[in-house]
């Protein structure tokens, strides 16, 4: 163990490309050269909760047998958890809005927007979806028929997400004009009010299998939940998202999210700092 | 290198109006150096150091995150050597051009600062880009991405009514720039930038880089270097700094200037793009680094006598 890592507990850069591309090749999660303070910041909450003092100590412990993939589940519940709170991908809405609705205009006769969310949170990414839609369209909405639906395995979370209401935390991103907009105080919270709970319905869904029972979709947004499935859970959900869109569709992963590893045939495609995967193969409806 | 016809309306149209600077003879001087088997170290860095503002900005770069050396490099002498000579002349050339180019009003239609911001990021993308190819360019890539739209503030002082017209059809109909110019002028950027590149002596691959960014597969030679900085510009869309109002989505492995590339590169195939793409905040911050440092370099002693 190199000397002093116990004083300033900084991730060296051998240590940190080893972590990186360690979790890169399990989980298609990629923490860039300059995204290293996340990494370390992340890694350092682990390391104080199992009572560990140095970065060597917890790498072998996630290398270990005894804890097998639990410690890399951990250090995913961890970012979900983390990433749970509204307008989380303002480039990705800013993909929707500017570009991917345009293009549909265009080429779509019948002005029908059809949107999953099937990411792990509590409904925060499909109501951000619906504020920014709300926002995009104004006036004009009346022409398109608009369907956002939020896609949940636990019942828990569904009930959360169904009656929208959220600590101050989960709004820390949204601007002040949103939140005088669109929510109403409750308690030491905030809810949505109805205007935008009515645009957004939420569906339980047991498993990716299920996906396929809702029609194909647009876009979906599948942040933070393909990484910590395991290989063959990872590939059947891909292969059900494939599926579920419609030609031209779109999916959206979380920020550093990729579906490296995994046997898919969508296209990467690229947004202003976003990455986006698209469905160019028509399938059978 | 640009068709014959374009060179024609070029010099009619933007040579005859414009009174367009020329390079300083430093860069020239170095050219003849580096070329001249019989020149010497020593020769190229006193050449450099005539220019004390020079000097001491591409020591500043040299030293930044820039380069990322794991030591100072304290004098010009240990640059030329460390770095090796053509490095040292294109960043000088790329110095040079940006001294001349980087100030200039913000106007609502062209925004100088964005322009650099975009370019600079192309340069350090298809320096990113080189490295992981295995491609020995020593510079050029660089200053091929910083260049390669100069066209465009060449076209914004030159023709400014016009070309304000230009970029307004653009953002309107979102219609592709370099179409649009073609249409008005008979003439794109491209050519304009190749050009001003031939005038100012620039190597035939640069100016190649230039003239073909926007349609890498009409070049006929020096498929490598405009293949690269075709496919670095196109990647600022992802980096979110192109200034390119009328691109969409960027599906970079149907990109032509990838698929010339796959042609005449080995290992090509095997970069993983996802990877690639997620690491390109790392080249927005370096070239930021590299816009700012030099800007503060060159203009603060620009003022000395």
């Amino acid at each position: 163990m190199a000397q002093g890592e116990n004083k300033d507990m900084q991730l060296s850069k051998d240590l940190f490309q080893y972590v990186r591309d360690y979790l890169y090749e399990e989980s298609g999660l990629y923490y860039a050269n300059y995204k290293k303070y996340l990494l370390e910041g992340r890694l350092l909450k682990r390391l104080s909760h199992l009572n560990m003092t140095s970065f060597n100590e917890y790498i072998s412990y996630i290398r270990s047998s005894q804890s097998e993939d639990s410690e890399l589940i951990n250090i995913f519940k961890d970012i979900a958890k983390s990433e749970s709170y509204f307008f989380q991908n303002t480039s990705q809405l800013k993909a929707l809005t500017e570009w991917v609705i345009p293009e549909l205009e265009e080429k779509k006769s019948e002005k029908h927007l059809r949107i999953g969310s099937f990411s792990a949170d509590q409904g925060e990414e499909a109501y951000s979806l619906a504020i920014a839609l709300h926002d995009f369209f104004g006036g004009h909405r009346k022409q398109w028929k608009i369907q956002i639906v939020g896609f949940f395995q636990e019942s828990e979370r569904l009930a959360m997400a169904e009656k929208g209401e959220y600590e101050s935390y989960a709004i820390r991103n949204a601007s002040r004009k949103h939140i005088l907009r669109y929510f109403d105080k409750v308690g030491a919270g905030f809810q949505l009010n109805n205007e935008i709970r009515s645009l957004v319905s939420f569906q339980h869904c047991a498993g990716p299998e299920d996906l396929g029972y809702y029609g194909r979709f647009d876009v979906i947004f599948c942040r933070n939940r393909l990484m910590s499935l395991g290989y063959s859970l990872k590939q059947t959900l891909i292969r059900q998202l494939e599926n579920a869109l419609r030609l031209n569709g779109i999916l959206f992963l979380g920020q550093m999210e990729t579906l490296h590893n995994l046997e898919h045939d969508l296209e990467l495609c690229h947004f202003p700092n976003t990455l986006a995967y698209v469905n160019k193969i028509q399938g059978e409806s | 290198m640009i068709p014959e016809t374009q060179h024609k309306l070029i010099e009619d149209k933007v040579g005859a109006i414009g009174s367009l600077p020329t390079l300083p003879d430093v860069v020239l001087k170095i050219t003849e150096l580096v070329n001249d088997p019989n020149s010497s170290m020593r020769q190229i860095e006193s050449v450099i150091a005539v220019d004390p503002v020079l000097s001491s900005t591409v020591l500043k770069v040299v030293n930044s995150s820039f380069y990322g050396m794991a030591q100072e490099i304290s004098a010009l002498r240990l640059a030329l050597v460390i770095l090796g000579i053509t490095e040292i002349k294109n960043l000088v050339l790329s110095l040079s051009v940006f001294r001349l180019f980087s100030r200039g009003t913000v106007t609502a239609d062209f925004n100088i600062k964005e322009f650099w911001h975009h370019s600079a990021t192309a340069g350090q993308i298809a320096r990113s880009l080189s490295n992981k190819l295995n491609l020995q360019f020593a510079g050029e890539e660089f200053v091929g991405g910083l260049i390669h739209d100069i066209g465009k503030i060449v076209l914004f002082k030159v023709l400014r009514n016009e070309y304000t017209e230009v970029l307004h059809r653009v953002k309107a109909e979102k219609i592709q720039l370099h179409e649009a110019e073609l249409e008005t002028f008979g003439f794109h950027h491209g050519h304009v930038g190749g050009w001003l590149g031939k005038k100012w002596h620039l190597p035939k691959k640069l100016i190649a880089a230039i003239v073909y960014h926007n349609n890498p597969t009409d070049t006929e030679e020096h498929h490598q270097l405009v293949g690269v900085v075709s496919l670095a510009s196109a990647l600022t869309h992802a980096a979110g700094v192109n200034t390119d109002t009328s691109m969409q989505a960027l599906f970079i492995r149907e990109h032509p200037a990838l698929q010339m590339l796959l042609e005449n590169t080995i290992g090509l195939d095997s970069i993983d793009w996802e990877r690639f793409t997620l690491e390109l905040g790392t080249d927005v911050q370096k070239s930021v680094e590299f816009v700012s440092l030099s800007q503060e370099s060159l203009w603060k002693n620009s003022k000395q006598p």
